[in-house]
C-alpha cells in the first residue's frame, strides 16, 4: 500500500475530483503515509499562493488592449483583395510550377557551362567550310573562265595593277605572267 | 435571477456575427487570457499579441464551438495552442539568445520518479517574493504552466486541463503536480 505515493492524485484528491475506487486508494494511503499528508498541505498552501501571484501580474490598459483587438480583427476581416486580384491569385499554384519549370530548365542550361568560345582558328575554318559549302552549290562553270596565277613569284609589289585587270590580258601575256585559265 | 448571457450563449451570438456579444466575451476573459499568454509565455508584449490573437481566432471559429464541453475548455485550448506555436516558432531565436532555462525547450520533459522526501516547503514559500514566484514560473515547461494557470486561475479539473493539452488525463496530472513541486522546490533554492 505505501510502496508508492499517489503524489500526481494528490491535487484532484483535494480538488474533490476522485471518485470510487481510486478515491478509497488515495485517502488509503493517505491514513498510513507519514508524508503524502504533509505533502498534500504543502501543496494546497502553494496553489493558493500561486493563484494570488497569478491574479498580480501586471495587466495592460484593457480599454487599449480592446481597440488594438479591433484594429486587428478589422485588418483581418476587410478584403485584402479585389475579386478580380483573387482570381488571378487563385492561379497561383499554376503560375508557382511555371516559374519552378524555368528556374529548373535555367539551372539545366547553366549547368552545361559557359559557351566555350570558339578559337580565331576555328572560326576561320568554319568561314572556308561555309564558302566551300556555297561554292559547291554554285555553278562551277562560272569559275571556269576566272583567271587564276600560277606563279605568283612573278608578281611584284609593285604589279597589282596586272592582277586588278588580268581578265584584260590576252592570252600570250597571261602565260608571260604566269596566268592560266581554268 | 441572473440575466448575464453564459459564455456558451454569447458564443452563439459571436458564430451569427453578433459584434456586441463579442464584445461583452472580450471583456469577461480579457484579464485572464492575458494572464495566461503571459505567464505561459513569460512575456508581456507575446502574451499581449497572443491574447489578442485568440480573441480574433474566437471571432473566426465560434461556429466550430459544438457545446460538447465548456466554452471555457474549448477557448484555452485555443489559447494555449497559439502560445504553444508562438514558442516553437521562436526556438531558433531563443537558443541564440537564451533567456529560460534549456529544460523550457521540452514540451513533454520526462516523468520525474516519485519523490523520497515529500516534505513540506511552506516556510520556503511563504519567504518569497510574489516577483520571485513570476521568474520561476518561467522556469516551468510549457505544459506544466499551463497545466498549473489552468488549475490555479481558472479553476480547471485535471479532466479538462487534459482536453486543453490533448493529453490523457494522468499526463494532465503529472505536469501539474511536477508543475507545482518544481515550484515549491526552485522557490526553496533561492
Amino acid at each position: 500500500m505505501l510502496r508508492r505515493h499517489p503524489e500526481a492524485d494528490l491535487i484532484p484528491w483535494l480538488r474533490g475530483e476522485l471518485a470510487g475506487r481510486e478515491r478509497t486508494r488515495v485517502e488509503a494511503h493517505l491514513q498510513n503515509c507519514g508524508e503524502c499528508p504533509a505533502q498534500a498541505q504543502a501543496l494546497t498552501r502553494a496553489l493558493g499562493l500561486i493563484a494570488r501571484e497569478v491574479a498580480q501580474l501586471p495587466t495592460p490598459e484593457w480599454s487599449a488592449f480592446r481597440s488594438e483587438l479591433r484594429r486587428k480583427l478589422a485588418a483581418r476581416k476587410a478584403p485584402s483583395r479585389l475579386p478580380w486580384q483573387q482570381a488571378i491569385f487563385a492561379w497561383r499554384p499554376l503560375a508557382a510550377a511555371g516559374v519552378a519549370a524555368i528556374a529548373i530548365v535555367s539551372l539545366a542550361i547553366l549547368h552545361r557551362g559557359p559557351h566555350r568560345a570558339v578559337p580565331v582558328t576555328d572560326q576561320l575554318g568554319l568561314e572556308q567550310l561555309a564558302f566551300e559549302d556555297v561554292a559547291s552549290r554554285t555553278d562551277v562553270g562560272l569559275l571556269r573562265d576566272y583567271p587564276m596565277v600560277e606563279r605568283l613569284d612573278l608578281l611584284e609589289n609593285d604589279n597589282y595593277e596586272v592582277i586588278e585587270h588580268l581578265d584584260e590580258l590576252a592570252p600570250s601575256d597571261s602565260k608571260a605572267a604566269g596566268v592560266r585559265h581554268l | 435571477m441572473n440575466l448575464e448571457p453564459t459564455d456558451e450563449e454569447l458564443c452563439q451570438r459571436i458564430a451569427a456575427h453578433d459584434n456586441m456579444a463579442f464584445e461583452t466575451l472580450v471583456e469577461r476573459h480579457q484579464a485572464r487570457v492575458f494572464r495566461m499568454a503571459g505567464s505561459i509565455l513569460g512575456n508581456e508584449a507575446d502574451g499581449r499579441d497572443i491574447a489578442q490573437e485568440a480573441f480574433i481566432r474566437l471571432f473566426e471559429s465560434a461556429h466550430r464551438f459544438d457545446g460538447r464541453s465548456r466554452f471555457s475548455t474549448w477557448f484555452y485550448r485555443i489559447v494555449v495552442n497559439l502560445c504553444i506555436d508562438h514558442q516553437r516558432r521562436n526556438r531558433w531565436w531563443r537558443k541564440v539568445l537564451p533567456l529560460s532555462s534549456p529544460r523550457e525547450e521540452s514540451d513533454e520533459p520526462p516523468i520525474d520518479p516519485p519523490s523520497e522526501q515529500p516534505g513540506p516547503e511552506l516556510d520556503a514559500i511563504r519567504s518569497q517574493t510574489a516577483g520571485n514566484l513570476r521568474e520561476v514560473l518561467k522556469q516551468l515547461s510549457p505544459a506544466q504552466r499551463a497545466a498549473v494557470l489552468l488549475h490555479v486561475q481558472e479553476d480547471l479539473s485535471s479532466r479538462e486541463i487534459a482536453a486543453v493539452l490533448k493529453c490523457s488525463e494522468s499526463t494532465a496530472r503529472v505536469h501539474l503536480h511536477r508543475g507545482v513541486t518544481r515550484l515549491m522546490k526552485m522557490l526553496k533554492e533561492t
